[in-house]
């Protein structure tokens, strides 16, 4: 067997990571992949600075899935500062959870389009996925990275007017998703293109313990809103979507993702319905004084592990905080696509070479949230001098870019 | 079939993309923004923001009592101590748009505006040390996150 | 014609070939922008892009063949436009006639294929080899319906009686197809001219996935300029033969015109012929499919289509028959 062994650069799987192929003709008999080129340093330098200001870093870690990172945070810092949130904050961080997972799922779809070459449809897709960013820029200020998570609450809080803003969102989309689905679900281009492209039968699938909807499209009932609910979860029906429903069947590829993220879109709609209707009153933040808040920060001490049900699965935070500073000890994150992405050199295995972008991008890969978990090796660091932005003329400007 | 009607349709609907500034890129855009600013030419404008928007920092340096809450909560090292100590700088061109420091703002003299252009040649001119009394919203186009409280 | 009319003629229509791919690449860019809802660029984005294109260094891969990397985006480029020499325009006829013109036609568009796919062999790296070599196997699947639905034409007009040689595609510009045939050839018909249409957007790689950027990636410079104008110029091509086979048909003749008047009438109603096809197979059609790995589309032209062309073949027969 003559097997070829080719290094895929980001153009070949539009995501930053480095795939070698080892190919038979054009089918893919081994894949290797390695991670790294993202790492940004995140964990080192959120232990240097306060807690404060690791909030917004968490924020950033990510653009799609920044609530649920930033979340999953805050509820670890609350869980061991002892601080209890109010109902109405778990409501509308349970809300911001949901439209974040519009949010990304309708990128996702897009994405799919793209690499399907159907840019017309990305384009329909997108222009959907306005809707809830405009939402979300009428309720928070921005698109993304939106910032509604605070220690003890959410820094928004919603009036009337908003309310109705956010039926009249769901509204629109439950008028708008019908024929959208029926393009991309019923329709058989996608279906040529993306049915029996990365396969991943159910048993495999628990072996490698993937999660999110990747787990759920191939017939698990895995979702950490419904097994372990948290913030306002446990008042709702989260049943896990299952794409058999729907479809009679689920094998598992790229298309049965496809449909399990439009489920759950829809699912998402439900949720913020119900959630609307029965949103209690009351404070958004437990505790209102910033002094308070340093204080009782600065005093806790201890350990916590939080996950959170992020768009593309489990979001899994391991936080130390130190006693007499509102600093952390140690900060150590899983994103849901370090699990997933256990699976791709099988998912890859026996698959033509022009899939390989269709199949890693069909697990929602976050390479952004995924290389956050190297460790960082101590090595001796070089003596450098800090690095200086001056302008031109004077130094009055200058400035450390240390943090 | 659904798909072709989905397309066609979609064909025929308005378009998405707001050209702006212009529907085609000038040979220079300074040029032509110059030429726009001497009315010889007419500008797309921006989308209308919503008025929560997160822009610029604004800062009313007047009521700022110096107690040093929002350099220790900015993420970016944006805010910086004044010359004499007693207030604080902004350097926009670190700044995140996260908003932390206008939550921890105790005399609010801090507040997010909703002006999002600011791209500058010039780096000195990207350092807010003042930005003159705020007009919470309902005055002006100025938000602060008081009214959501 | 002399010799002497005859080349000029042939680097006129040339000229006026490429000029009107480019136009029609330009509308085809933004017809796509308009299903996308966007702007999209203006129309002669397709010309700035040449002169951009021209203007860059054109680099010569250190493993490459050099006169076989940077000539076969020529030779495939010049093959492309030798083919408007065999297609009849409206009703001037073909500057080079010939008894087998429509068969020539066909293996010009081949060899500007093959041209390209030679060219971005000699580049030397395994990518563009993948690329090419997928882009061969795409254009081998195509080849076979193809030459089902050359053959059935040019049989079902020799044996209806069409006056001209069979494979000439002034035959078919003379006498429409559609006058000589009966309820199943129509069908037949209908079908067969079905089938050329879904080969065009192939041809045209609008529906293949090329995941190293298809066969023309190490290409720079002018040599991509060359090999995006042949693919141009042979999407082209390709619409104006599906217009003479299917499509033929003279405005000027309709509005009774003579002279002067009927071939500048019927030469502007054949491009308008051929922008409707384009529109249709090109910007349509490869909006409407996407992308498809190069395999599913072999079998899917070497199999599904092919087997439609065979059932147009057989309606054929059964209207000669009947
Ligand atoms: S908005 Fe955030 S980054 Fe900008 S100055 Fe305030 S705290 Fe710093
Ligand atoms: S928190 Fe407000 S008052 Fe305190 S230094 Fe900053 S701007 Fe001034």
């Amino acid at each position: 067997m003559d097997v070829l062994t080719l290094p895929l650069n980001p153009s070949g799987s539009l995501e930053p990571l480095a795939i070698t192929v080892s190919l038979d003709g054009d089918r893919i008999v081994d894949a290797r992949i390695r991670h790294g080129a993202l790492h940004r340093g995140i964990e080192e330098m959120a232990l240097h600075w306060n807690l404060f200001q690791v909030l917004p870093l968490a924020e950033r870690i990510c653009g799609f899935c920044s609530l649920s990172n930033a979340l999953t945070f805050a509820r670890a810092v609350e869980t061991i500062a002892g601080i209890v949130v109010p109902p109405r904050a778990r409501y509308l961080r349970t809300l911001f959870l949901e439209l974040e997972r519009i949010s990304s799922h309708f990128l996702w779809l897009a994405t799919a389009c793209h690499i399907a070459g159907h840019e017309a449809l990305m384009m329909a897709v997108l222009s959907l996925r306005e809707r809830v960013l405009d939402m979300l820029e009428g309720l928070t200020g921005k698109r993304s990275n939106c910032g509604v998570a605070a220690f003890g609450g959410t820094r928004v809080n919603l009036d009337d007017a908003d309310i109705k803003a956010l039926e009249e969102m769901i509204a629109f989309y439950r008028r708008e998703l019908p024929p959208l689905q029926e393009v991309l679900v019923e329709g058989p281009l996608l279906r040529f293109r993306l049915q029996g492209v990365g396969v991943l039968p159910k048993e495999v699938a628990v072996r490698h313990g993937v999660v999110g909807p990747v787990a759920r499209a191939s017939g698990l009932y895995v979702d950490l809103r419904w097994s372990s609910p948290y913030e306002a979860y446990g008042d709702f029906d989260v049943q896990p979507r299952q794409v058999s429903d729907l479809m009679g069947r689920s094998r598992g590829d790229a298309f049965d993702r496809m449909v399990l993220r439009i489920m759950e879109l829809r699912q998402s709609l439900e949720i913020i319905e119900t959630l609307l209707q029965g949103i209690p009153g009351g404070n958004v933040l437990a505790v209102k004084k910033d002094r308070r808040l340093a204080a009782l920060l600065r005093d806790a001490e201890g350990r916590a592990l939080v996950s959170v049900e992020g768009p593309r699965g489990e979001s899994l935070q391991r936080v130390t905080l130190c006693r007499g500073k509102i600093a952390l000890s140690s900060w150590t994150l899983r994103s849901a696509t370090y699990v997933n992405a256990s699976s791709w050199p099988l998912l890859l295995r026996g698959e033509e070479l022009s899939d390989v972008a269709l199949i890693i991008n069909s697990t929602d890969p976050c390479i952004a949230c995924t290389e956050r978990l190297f460790p960082l090796r101590p090595s001796p660091v070089p003596e450098m001098a800090p690095l200086r932005l001056s302008s031109a003329e004077d130094g009055e400007a200058a400035k450390e870019v240390a943090p | 079939m659904s798909t072709l009607f989905f397309l066609l349709r979609q064909a025929c609907r308005k378009r998405l993309t707001n050209l702006f500034p212009f529907p085609h890129m000038p040979e220079s855009l300074i040029e032509a923004l110059h030429v726009v600013q001497e009315g010889g030419m007419e500008m797309n404008r921006p989308l209308p923001t919503p008025p929560s928007l997160w822009g610029k920092v604004a800062y009313n340096r007047e009521r700022c009592t110096g107690c040093g809450n929002c350099l220790e909560r900015c993420p970016s090292g944006a805010i910086e101590p004044s010359a004499d100590k007693k207030k604080v700088e902004i350097d926009i061109a670190f700044c995140c748009f996260c908003g932390r420091c206008v939550d921890s703002c105790p005399v609010s003299a801090l507040a997010m505006s909703d002006e999002f252009l600011c791209s500058s040649l010039d780096r000195r001119e990207m350092r807010l040390a003042d930005s003159g009394p705020l007009r919470l919203s309902g005055e002006g186009d100025l938000w602060s996150l008081e009214r959501k409280r | 014609m002399s010799w002497g009319t005859k080349i000029v003629a042939s680097v006129a229509l040339m000229l006026l070939a490429a000029l009107i791919a480019l136009i029609f690449e330009g509308a085809d860019r933004v017809i796509q922008a308009r299903i996308q809802r966007r702007l999209g660029p203006p129309l002669s984005q397709p010309f700035y892009d040449l002169v951009k294109l021209f203007a860059k260094e054109s680099l010569l891969p250190s493993d490459a063949l050099p006169w076989l990397f940077s000539g076969g985006p020529v030779f495939a480029a010049a093959s492309a436009l030798t083919i408007f020499l065999y297609i009849p325009i409206g009703s001037l006829p073909p500057v080079l006639a010939g008894g087998g013109d429509f068969l020539l036609a066909l293996f010009l568009m081949f060899l500007s294929s093959f041209a390209l796919i030679l060219g971005a062999l000699a580049g030397a790296s395994p990518y563009g080899e993948i690329d090419a070599k997928k882009e061969l196997d795409l254009i081998a699947s195509c080849s076979v319906p193809l030459s089902v639905i050359a053959s059935s034409l040019a049989w079902f007009a020799y044996r209806q009686g069409l006056p001209g040689a069979p494979f000439s595609l002034e035959t078919f510009v003379a006498k429409p197809v559609w006058s000589v045939a009966g309820w199943s050839g129509i069908m037949g018909l209908i079908i067969l001219a079905a089938a050329f249409l879904s080969l065009i957007p192939a041809l045209a790689d609008r529906v293949q996935r090329n995941i190293f950027g298809g066969s023309s990636r190490h290409f720079s410079g002018r040599t991509l300029l060359l090999s995006r104008l042949a693919r141009n110029f042979r999407t082209l091509a390709f619409c104006s033969v599906f217009v003479s086979l299917f499509f033929p048909g003279s405005m000027g003749r309709f509005l009774d015109l003579r002279e002067l008047a009927l071939f500048s009438v019927d030469f502007l109603f054949f491009w308008v012929k051929v922008f409707l096809v384009q529109t249709v197979a090109v910007t349509w059609g490869g909006a409407f499919l996407g992308r498809f790995k190069n395999s599913r589309l072999s079998s899917f032209y070497g199999v599904a289509v092919t087997g439609v062309a065979l059932a147009g073949l057989l309606l054929l027969f059964l209207d000669a028959r009947l």
